[in-house]
């Protein structure tokens, strides 16, 4: 009978990943307090430094090209005035 | 000039250096002419009727007295007409004016959208399918297979009509809450069209038609429904179609943005129909290259008012200022040209850019001004026309003198929160919702929402009234949404970044921005995208646990540094609509008692919003807390709870 492979330890597992992490260039650690677990490290703010340029930065409703694709993003999305299933609570005590 | 002379003007810096280099050039401005001419004390609280050839009829409450019954049988104009009647009919007249401002600007972008349609406007296109095909749901109209143009026909037409339309209701009151119909219907103020509602005020104010304070009120009530719900919303929505819905981007705001080094051109008013296109040419190469014939290293586009809001929330031009920096913006020397097309443009531009080098340009036939170049926007020309705009800009630069001084303040802001852009950063592409706003509000991280919005005033400092107001607002985590020159004003107070929010905001709302990844202060557009407003605070009702109508939100409404028709129009369709709403400077039926205590407290009972005024915006900004405070406590929101976790035990109890 082959000999069963011992299973990784997942604490060691995750303390490789964090160390190879934190020598990564723009990625930061905090030290928190939590609860019943003392002063403990977690990862900081993961935005990128400096400011986004260009108009095109925060667009998102390109994201949807088809007009299937958009025509169900406003059924899902814009749901209370765009869907048949879905009312509002407004509805529910005035039925339309 | 001393320090104080300064400060008493603006609280921004640079409005400071220029006025005072305004003064030293021996410029007339509205800072100036504010200091030598008072306003009429009669004419300001609304007791001035100069509605026929009889007046006008100055009929001032007793100063420093309690007016005596007799003495107020004799407080009549010539025709009859009572203190109240006056008050009435002065103010639904500034709603009209403000209400026709914004509608014929709803009327411009609908007839562009027909001309497009048809494809008769080159250079234009529909940039957003997505919001096209929302309204063709939402009118009815057939989507199938059709051509976005052929849909866009009929959205245009349909739209245009809703302006002469006779009867039944305008079409967008539909977006507002269930709740909110049935209260316009009962009253009898829903609109049957735009016009017809406007020009019913000039009729009703017409010497000897209605002279009941409360009725002429209730069309005042009607026509600014119908400006928020009709012609303001109009053009925002047909606005995104052909130039986007707004989404964040990221800008300047302040004089500082002018170039030494380029072509500087200043877009002022409101209608982005034509600066759109400038956009557009200020880009093209071929005016580039022009520029730099001339010398400059390029072209600088900046914004003044609300058509720099439209070009900022689109494309992220820059914000040069607000209405009472027009006048300075020229002072610097730097502007090359100024471009205005309609609203808030002051008459004085030409005159100061005479002491200068600026190409002061008009481009509506309906707005123009003596001494300024007339290149007049033709939507079938629009691509020369913007061309011959930014051309005479470019022939102006070598003519810059050596009086220049652009000021070194700017800040960065981020813009372009449309509705749906909050509703898509709130719950993602795939769940796009306002629940994580509604459910902060409920937990109480976040206590309110507040709309402050606006112009800037000459009786006031500069910006002091919409800072304070907003600073203190977020400072107890009330959210606040902005329009206009308000926005601009925390702009450039450094208010609309996302690190605002762990300067200036309380812990419950810092948290959440943070969260998000939003300032504290969401700019929200121009003053026609009021209407934006509208419809967030729709969403925030139909989403649910806050109540079944605007009036039922814990939020409220304020314009704190206000002077124009257009501000009085908007304070009033939000009260119509249920909003609790503040004003500052000064109010304009103080020359009745009557019809002021009816704006301020039976207009609650008739619909759940009403008016209020305070100069001082700590103190306004406490009322609105206060009032949101109130709406807290009726939606049973206003205690923290424990949350509990159950477990199966205590489940079953439940069940039995």
């Amino acid at each position: 009978m082959a000999k069963k492979a011992a299973p990784k330890k997942p604490a060691t597992q995750k303390k490789t990943a964090m160390a190879k992490s934190a020598t990564e260039p723009g990625i930061k650690y905090v030290k928190k307090d939590a609860p019943g677990r003392g002063e403990v490290e977690i990862l900081a703010e993961t935005y990128d430094n400096g400011l986004p340029s260009g108009e095109d930065a925060g667009r998102w409703r390109q994201k949807l090209e088809s007009r299937e694709d958009k025509l169900k993003y406003l059924q899902n999305g814009e749901r209370y005035w765009y869907s048949d299933d879905w009312f509002g609570s407004e509805k529910r005590k005035t039925p339309a | 000039m001393a320090e104080d002379e300064k400060k008493n003007k603006s609280i921004d810096k640079a409005t400071q250096e220029l006025y005072e280099k305004a003064c030293a050039d021996e410029i007339s401005t509205s800072y100036s002419r504010a200091d030598s001419l008072k306003p009429c004390p009669i004419g300001s609280v609304g007791s001035c009727c100069k509605n026929c050839g009889m007046g006008p009829c100055r009929i001032p409450l007793p100063k420093g007295k309690e007016e005596t019954p007799e003495e107020k049988k004799k407080r009549r104009g010539i025709c009859g007409a009572t203190a109240e009647t006056i008050a009435a009919r002065n103010f639904i007249r500034m709603i009209a004016g403000g209400a026709a401002a914004h509608s014929d600007h709803g009327r411009g972008v609908a007839e562009l959208f027909v001309a497009v349609a048809k494809g008769e406007a080159p250079g234009y296109k529909i940039r957003d399918e997505q919001k096209l095909l929302a309204l063709a749901l939402e009118w009815g109209i057939d989507i199938g297979d059709r051509s976005n143009e052929e849909i866009a026909l009929e959205i245009g037409e349909m739209s245009l009509a809703e302006f002469g339309k006779q009867e039944g209701e305008i079409l967008f009151a539909k977006r507002a809450p269930l709740k909110r119909q049935e209260i316009w219907r009962e009253q009898g103020v829903m609109p049957r069209g735009i016009d017809r509602e406007i020009v019913e005020i000039m009729h009703r104010t017409h010497i000897g038609v209605d002279q009941e304070y409360q009725n002429l009120l209730t069309q005042g009530v009607r026509a600014s429904i119908a400006d928020g719900w009709g012609g303001s919303m109009i053009a925002t929505e047909l606005q995104d179609i052909l130039f986007g819905t707004p989404s964040p981007v990221l800008s300047e705001v302040n004089l500082g943005i002018l170039k030494e080094d380029e072509v500087n051109i200043i877009i002022h008013g409101h209608e982005p129909l034509l600066s759109e296109m400038i956009v557009a040419a200020s880009r093209d190469p071929e005016m580039i290259d022009l520029a730099k014939s001339k010398g400059a290293k390029g072209i600088n586009l900046g914004g003044i008012c609300c058509t720099a809001n439209e070009i900022l929330m689109r494309h992220g031009v820059p914000l040069a200022g607000t209405f009472l920096q027009q006048e300075l913006a020229l002072v610097t020397g730097a502007v090359d040209a100024m471009v205005v097309d309609v609203q808030c443009i002051m008459e004085s531009l030409p005159d100061i850019a005479q002491c200068y080098h600026t190409q002061v340009i008009t481009t509506s036939p309906k707005a123009k001004i003596k001494g300024a170049m007339h290149i007049e926007f033709n939507e079938h020309d629009a691509v020369n026309g913007a061309k011959a705009v930014v051309k005479a800009a470019i022939e102006a630069f070598p003519n810059r003198g050596k009086n220049v001084r652009i000021p070194q303040d700017t800040h960065n802001l981020i813009a372009g929160f449309s509705h749906e852009t909050i509703n898509y950063l709130l719950g993602g592409l795939f769940r796009a919702s306002y629940r994580p706003l509604n459910e902060n509000i409920i937990n109480g991280r976040i206590r309110g929402v507040a709309g402050v919005v606006g112009c800037n005033n000459a009786r006031w400092e500069h910006n002091q009234a919409h800072i304070a107001m907003v600073k203190e607002l977020i400072k107890n985590d009330v959210l606040v949404i902005q329009t206009g020159c308000s926005a601009m004003a925390s702009a450039m107070a450094g208010l609309m970044v996302p690190e605002a929010a762990s300067k200036y905001a309380g812990k419950g709302l810092a948290e959440v921005c943070e969260t998000v990844g939003i300032p504290p202060v969401l700019h929200m557009g121009s003053c026609v995208d009021n209407s934006r407003i509208l419809i967030a605070a729709t969403a925030m009702v139909k989403d649910g646990g806050l109540g079944d109508d605007i009036s039922d939100l814990p939020a409220a409404g304020a314009a704190p540094e206000w002077m124009s028709e257009k501000a009085i129009s908007i304070g009033q369709y939000f009260v119509a609509s249920g909003v609790y709403t503040v004003f500052g400077v000064t109010w304009p039926t103080q020359g009745s008692k009557e019809v002021t205590e009816y704006l301020f407290k039976d207009m609650e009972e008739k619909y759940g919003g009403m008016w209020d005024f305070e100069p001082d915006p700590i103190q306004a900004a406490h009322k609105m807390i206060a009032h949101i405070d109130e709406k807290r406590k009726a939606l049973g929101i206003d205690k923290a709870r424990e949350r509990v976790l159950y477990d199966m035990e205590m489940r079953r109890e439940l069940e039995g």
